[in-house]
């Protein structure tokens, strides 16, 4: 009896791979159920269209686990015919040419990871009633496409299941690895560096899995990672084809891939060894100094012992193979550390000329530069968040909270000059105390973005009193500047605050206070009371405490959970001691004020 | 027919497995190739399969290359020193897999097989034993109907009863089919009763091919014995003829002598000899002799 197999092979394949590996899909599924429809299933009504908005995104914890691991596994077991002597020799000596062979595997591998995303696509927009996991069922298998794409590159260069799994986790993170290292090495020994938002970015959606999570530019990455998987299946294919079958069992199949690992992990690795033990040694003064070196030498032996091992499962190490790709990862990581710590591109140094300057955002409003003390040291925040004032259009987030631009001459002028007195600060032997980002827009359509530490000295009290006198000098030309003046004017606060809540007067920062209900008569006298102290005192005397007043305004449940929102809730004003106006207002009504 | 010409085949740098070897396997003949551990006949089999590809030369099957060709390997049948089978599966299992990859699937001589080898279709491989997983395996290379059947040391491990119904099958094939087998085996007693053809080689090269009733018939091992002999008796009667080996053992000598079995008794008429033997060689000798000596031995040979 004879049997017709012409056209069949890739059938028999794919089916085969199925019958063997179909606890790959099947937990795949499982794992989307139990982390998606069950949950969501046993919820409140009332979170359920925000529980199928996370899952939708793949924000919850479990759907991202399977966007690793199904792609990662069905890449691995497809190919696993490669990682044995026996299997390889076997599976080549069939009457399948390596075109059909990679392709009916590539074929098994895709729909294993489409029919978990596929069936619990469907459940899950059945749930829903809209259309928001059809989207998540394209995002979703593209981005493990990538990722299985990439496991099958491994496969190409890797002889055995432990070499394949590493080179697949590996090869699906070196971008983000790479750019941890730069990103690291460039915060521990720039001076005012702070990480681009479109670094940040990238770094997120550098590979497959955090680019599958959130809901922004879908379409983007869909794109992108189409890309990545074509491109990756493409060289893999290229490589397939030169693979020599009798390498197989060997940890590494060509040579040029032993030396690009080393060269990666040797590099990585002593980088982020020097970087560690620099911190630990050096505290906040981070050099390429002996204590880097000495991380690095650390670093970079054993990352070296341990990938020899790993690869040649031999103790005989040092070898001439391994040895030259280490030492010229070695070498390369010195000279990237050394060049960064001279800052040879001059980054440390920059503060853009005013002249070049469109706006500029900080969030030193709500740091120790503008913080009113009283005389143990307990201070209040400035009112530096624009979610307090209405008609603010032009704002930056920065850590969670907007802030409003500048752009007259003469606060550019002001933050420029503030900038190079933190750039010039003593550091050594200081005391950190708090922090400031600094955005400018440049006229060229360029931002840069900077962030200082403020430091004090060891024995200080930590008030502002105590800062360096020129930095004191350039936070009280900002604070006197007229637009500053303008953009937080009480009178720009938003009609909720003083008019429609209560407010609370504190005259020690761990009083109670007393609350008051407040006629909207009496919250415009106190306001213009307020304001009037505000335009007329001067950085130096504003910066003394006296007590404060504290405004809550009407909410909903929902925007006090809203992120950010909840702080907005309560506005604090401090009373400075020369308030004559306020201090009047509040004995005038009533209030024991100190 | 199986040609392998100037077939070059490195692992690593200087460790070279095949070295400009030739080998010519006519249709309907049972070529046993046997060498040393190390000389590359697993290589060159592994070659003919398509699992490795050549540095240089070229491996054709019926004229055809045969590297990435799915229609020349759909001809080809093989037992691999290592037999594989996909976890899991019982022998069923791979007949099924086999019958969905090779046209010529024969699925009513492999269940008429499995009966005759006394296996157990249902069980799973990884329950056999070695010879068992060699049985199966055979098995399912001959259910492929092959017109060229390579074997790399099969019967190896096997009992005689099961060798003898693996030769049968063997044997029935080439007859009724004309189908061509290549065979490596270490256990050249056997391969002598079933071979027509030989191939010995050595260090990657071809050291003999040559039909195998040739092969014997030029080589044989002489025992003699000469009545009044002097020092040089035995030199000057086998002057004429090329010497392989040469030991005496008391009175007897022990020569290895290329040349034909008429030519010999013509040499030694003149002699009186009341020990005079002319026995072939086996297949066995004929390898230590080709292989165990120095290189003016092989070159004499050939």
């Amino acid at each position: 009896m004879r049997s017709q197999a012409s056209s069949s092979e890739i059938k028999t394949i794919v089916r085969d791979n199925f019958k063997k590996f179909w606890t790959v899909p099947a937990f795949g599924l499982f794992w989307f159920l139990v982390w998606g429809l069950i949950p969501v299933l046993l919820g409140s009504s009332e979170g359920m269209m925000d529980d199928l908005a996370a899952l939708a995104s793949n924000t919850n914890i479990g759907y991202p686990i399977a966007i690793l691991f199904v792609p990662l596994i069905s890449g691995m077991t497809v190919f696993s015919f490669l990682q044995n002597p026996s299997s390889a020799n076997y599976m080549h000596s069939l009457p399948l040419s390596r075109g059909k062979l990679f392709g009916a595997n590539v074929l098994s591998g895709l729909l294993m990871i489409a029919a978990p995303i596929v069936v619990n696509g469907i459940i899950m927009t059945i749930c829903a009633g809209n259309l928001m996991f059809v989207k998540w069922m394209v995002v979703t298998f593209v981005c493990c496409a990538a990722i299985f794409a990439i496991t099958v590159f491994a496969a190409m260069i890797s002889g055995n299941t432990l070499m394949h799994l590493f080179n697949a986790c590996f090869f699906n993170g070196v971008l983000a690895l790479l750019l941890m290292v730069f990103i690291d090495l460039s915060d521990a020994m720039l001076l005012g560096y702070e990480t681009p938002d479109a670094i940040m970015t990238f770094l997120l959606r550098s590979n497959a899995l955090t680019a599958s999570i959130g809901e922004s530019s879908r379409v983007l990455i869909c794109a992108v990672y189409l890309a990545v998987t074509i491109a990756a299946l493409l060289i893999a294919w290229a490589i397939y084809r030169k693979r020599p079958i009798e390498r197989t069992g060997d940890s590494v199949i060509f040579s040029w891939t032993r030396a690009l690992l080393f060269l990666i992990c040797v590099f990585s690795g002593s980088m982020l060894a020097g970087l560690f033990n620099a911190t630990i040694m050096s505290g906040n003064s981070i050099k390429f100094d002996h204590n880097m070196i000495i991380g690095m030498v650390i670093g970079a032996l054993a990352v070296f012992v341990i990938g020899s091992i790993l690869i040649d499962r031999s103790a005989r190490i040092f070898t001439k193979r391994n040895l030259l790709p280490a030492a010229i990862a070695l070498a390369l990581a010195f000279a990237v550390s050394g060049a960064v710590n001279a800052d040879v591109f001059g980054y440390c140094k920059y503060v853009p000329d005013a002249g070049d300057v469109k706006s500029v955002y900080m969030d030193a409003t709500n740091s120790v530069l503008f913080t009113v003390y009283d005389d143990e040291g307990w201070g209040s925040a400035f009112r530096g968040n624009a979610g307090y004032y209405k008609d603010v259009k032009d704002v930056r987030e920065i850590n969670d909270e907007n802030y409003p631009g500048f752009s007259s001459e003469e606060s550019i002028e002001a933050i420029t000059a503030l900038q190079q007195t933190l750039i010039d600060q003593k550091r050594e032997g200081m005391d950190y105390y708090d922090g400031v980002r600094i955005i400018y827009e440049l006229k060229n359509g360029k931002t840069v973005r900077r962030s200082y530490d403020i430091y004090v000295t060891p024995d200080s009290n930590e008030m502002a009193t105590d800062l360096d006198p020129k930095i004191r000098e350039a936070a009280a030309a900002l604070y006197d500047s007229k637009e500053f003046r303008t953009v937080y004017s009480l009178n720009n606060l938003k009609p909720e605050y003083f008019e429609k809540g209560s407010i609370q007067f504190y005259d020690d920062p761990f009083g109670e206070g007393e609350q008051f209900a407040i006629s909207n008569e009496d919250a415009k006298e106190l306001k213009a009371a307020m304001e009037k102290d505000f335009q007329k005192l001067g950085y130096d005397k504003a910066m003394q405490y006296s007590g404060e007043i504290s405004v809550s305004r009407k909410s909903t449940p929902l925007m006090e959970e809203a992120a950010g929102e909840y702080r907005l809730e309560v506005l604090e004003l401090p009373i400075p001691k020369t308030a004559k106006n306020t201090r009047g207002w509040l004995r005038e009504n009533g209030y024991s004020v100190k | 027919m199986i040609r392998v010409q100037n077939a070059d085949k490195s692992y690593e740098k200087g460790a070279k497995a095949l070295d400009g070897l030739c080998i010519n396997v006519e249709r309907g003949s049972i070529y046993g190739l046997v060498g040393t551990n190390g000389a590359g006949k697993t290589t060159v089999i592994k070659s003919i399969m398509g699992i490795l590809k050549l540095d240089a030369g070229e491996i054709t099957v019926g004229g055809e290359s045969v590297y990435d060709n799915e229609l020349v390997k759909q001809k080809l049948g093989y037992v691999s020193d290592d037999p594989f089978a996909f976890r899991g599966y019982t022998l069923n299992e791979m007949g099924a897999y086999n019958a969905g990859i090779f046209e010529y699937w024969n699925e009513e001589r492999f269940q008429t097989m499995i009966s005759d080898y006394n296996l157990n279709g249902k069980a799973k491989l990884s329950s056999f034993s070695k010879g068992m997983r060699k049985q199966a395996a055979f098995i399912l290379a001959m259910s492929v109907m092959p017109e060229y059947l390579i074997l790399d040391e099969p019967i190896d491990g096997l009992d005689p009863l099961v060798r003898r119904k693996t030769w049968k099958y063997i044997i029935d094939d080439v007859a009724e089919r004309e189908m061509t087998v290549l065979v490596s085996s270490h256990n050249l007693r056997e391969m002598e009763g079933y071979c027509d053809h030989i191939g010995i080689i050595s260090e990657g090269r071809m050291v003999i091919e040559r039909d195998l009733e040739d092969l014997k018939s030029d080589v044989h091992k002489v025992q003699v014995a000469f009545r009044d002999e002097a020092d040089d008796t035995f030199a000057k009667a086998f002057e004429s003829m090329k010497v392989m080996h040469h030991e005496k053992r008391g009175s007897v000598h022990i020569a290895i002598v290329r040349e034909s079995a008429e030519k010999i008794q013509q040499t030694l008429q003149g002699y009186e000899t009341p020990v005079l033997d002319l026995l072939p060689l086996t297949l066995e000798e004929i390898f230590v002799y080709e292989l165990g000596g120095d290189s003016h031995e092989i070159t004499g040979i050939i």
